[in-house]
């Protein structure tokens, strides 16, 4: 695994388990280590995408009291959705990369509450408004931010299309 | 009939025309798996992991508390707070001698004390359905994993796993965290349970006979004995029946505010 690609797990870490559960007071809070999937899937594609949804998913569940499993599902899927996805969108355009997010944190949590709550559908319209909403907000508004920094300090591009690439060589 | 060989050959080329959908079936289905039947590895898996992470959002948590423009405000209210404890302080002594005297002409067995340890945030973990937070104490601390925690404004949680410098808290607003109450001013007995779909805490297994109003105060009963006796829960928020109509759903507003966690206390009660 790239050092790269590890310093920013760990940074999504840190990020998640400090900064994110304080900012949120309102509910939800921005999910950083589901960006870090959507990111490398979006790169990468569908099967690496699944399998690293499935690390990180396994990582984010040990940060937690949930028995192990609940965010390796969930991941997983955000993993091999986002992934089959690459190639057929703009990834380096704000707007794009806003929708990407805000779908892959609708994706993770309808999954994560309908294995937790065993399809409690009946109570998934409050859950929407009050979970899912505010954490997609956060998350889209958040992460391109980080991502942006990290472009800025590193001096690599993160997401790009790769047709832009060709032209440029 | 196909031979064992041709079988696997076929069911290979199947796999590798659908792969990407065998990987995710595998992902979900071992996914499902640990969640199902494996959550007694999740403990020991969880202390490797901290062990890795638990410096480093020591670091952050602290860098934070410096980097708190605001905790002066925090502060002077805090110390607002601690003078008129103090006054109360002396007026519950008075009364406490009193309780003494009286018990020792009734022969009566005195509870057991408390006394609490100050704890600090290492990292938080709202995740709705199972809401925990690490403290930077453990057994090196006296502690044994039994304890529970409260912040200023009432009771937190309970620690579940413990290590030499650190320990995992399940907060009250874990799925899995019931809390045996009693309504302070009525002596109402109940349960208290977060409800991860209305993201509520809930007092349970109250009849519709008994007297519960808006705005009484819940404490811990003891009952159960996960909690100890006497530490404050929340209020009444909203009291209503059941579609039953045989038992309260009663609403209850935690006292503890469960997303501005930082400094704690560990309550350990004195042998």
């Amino acid at each position: 695994m790239k050092p790269l690609l590890v310093l920013g797990i760990i940074l999504a870490v840190l990020f998640e388990t400090t900064i994110g559960p304080r900012l949120s007071p309102v509910g939800g809070r921005p999910l950083f280590l589901l960006s870090v999937v959507v990111y490398f899937a979006w790169m990468r594609g569908v099967v690496p995408g699944t399998l690293f949804g499935l690390a990180i998913g396994l990582l984010a569940d040990l940060m937690s009291l949930n028995a192990p499993g609940l965010r390796m599902f969930s991941m997983c899927l955000v993993g091999a959705a986002v992934g089959n996805i690459t190639g057929s969108i703009y990834k380096d355009r704000l707007v794009v990369q806003w929708l990407v997010l805000a779908f892959a944190v609708w994706l993770n949590q309808t999954a994560v509450f309908l294995v937790g709550t065993g399809l409690d559908l009946f109570a998934y319209p409050a859950w929407f408004l009050r979970e899912i909403v505010p954490s997609a907000i956060w998350t889209a508004l958040l992460c391109p931010l980080v991502i942006v920094m990290w472009e800025h300090l590193t001096g690599r591009e993160v997401l790009f299309d790769a047709e832009r690439v060709v032209v440029r060589r | 009939m196909w031979s064992p060989a041709q079988l696997l050959t076929r069911l290979l080329g199947l796999l590798e025309r659908h792969r990407n959908a065998a990987v995710l079936a595998a992902g979900l289905l071992i996914s499902l798996w640990l969640h199902n039947e494996a959550a007694s590895i999740g403990p020991p898996l969880r202390r490797v992991a901290d062990m890795a992470l638990v410096p480093a959002q020591t670091l952050t948590s602290g860098t934070l508390a410096i980097l708190n423009v605001w905790v002066w405000k925090e502060n002077r209210d805090l110390n607002a707070r601690l003078l008129a404890e103090r006054m109360d302080r002396l007026a519950l002594d008075e009364a406490r001698l009193e309780n003494a005297r009286l018990r020792l002409l009734l022969d009566f067995k005195a509870p057991a004390g408390f006394r609490t340890i100050p704890c600090s945030v290492v990292s938080l973990d709202p995740e709705p359905f199972g809401a925990s937070i690490t403290i930077d104490k453990g057994t090196s601390a006296g502690l044994t994993g039994e304890e529970s925690v409260v912040s200023v404004d009432g009771l937190v949680g309970r620690i579940v796993e413990i290590d030499s410098g650190r320990s995992r808290v399940r907060l009250l607003t874990h799925y899995e965290s019931p809390v045996a109450v009693r309504v302070q001013k009525s002596r109402v007995l109940g349960v208290v349970e977060w409800d991860p779909t209305t993201a509520r805490l809930h007092m349970r297994n109250v009849p519709a006979t008994e007297e519960v109003a808006v705005g009484d105060t819940l404490i811990s009963s003891g009952m159960g004995l996960l909690y100890p006796e006497g530490l404050y829960v929340g209020h009444v928020e909203k009291v209503g029946l059941d579609p039953m109509g045989l038992v309260q759903d009663i609403e209850i507003k935690p006292g503890a505010r469960f997303n501005r966690l930082e400094e704690l206390f560990v309550v350990k009660p004195i042998p």
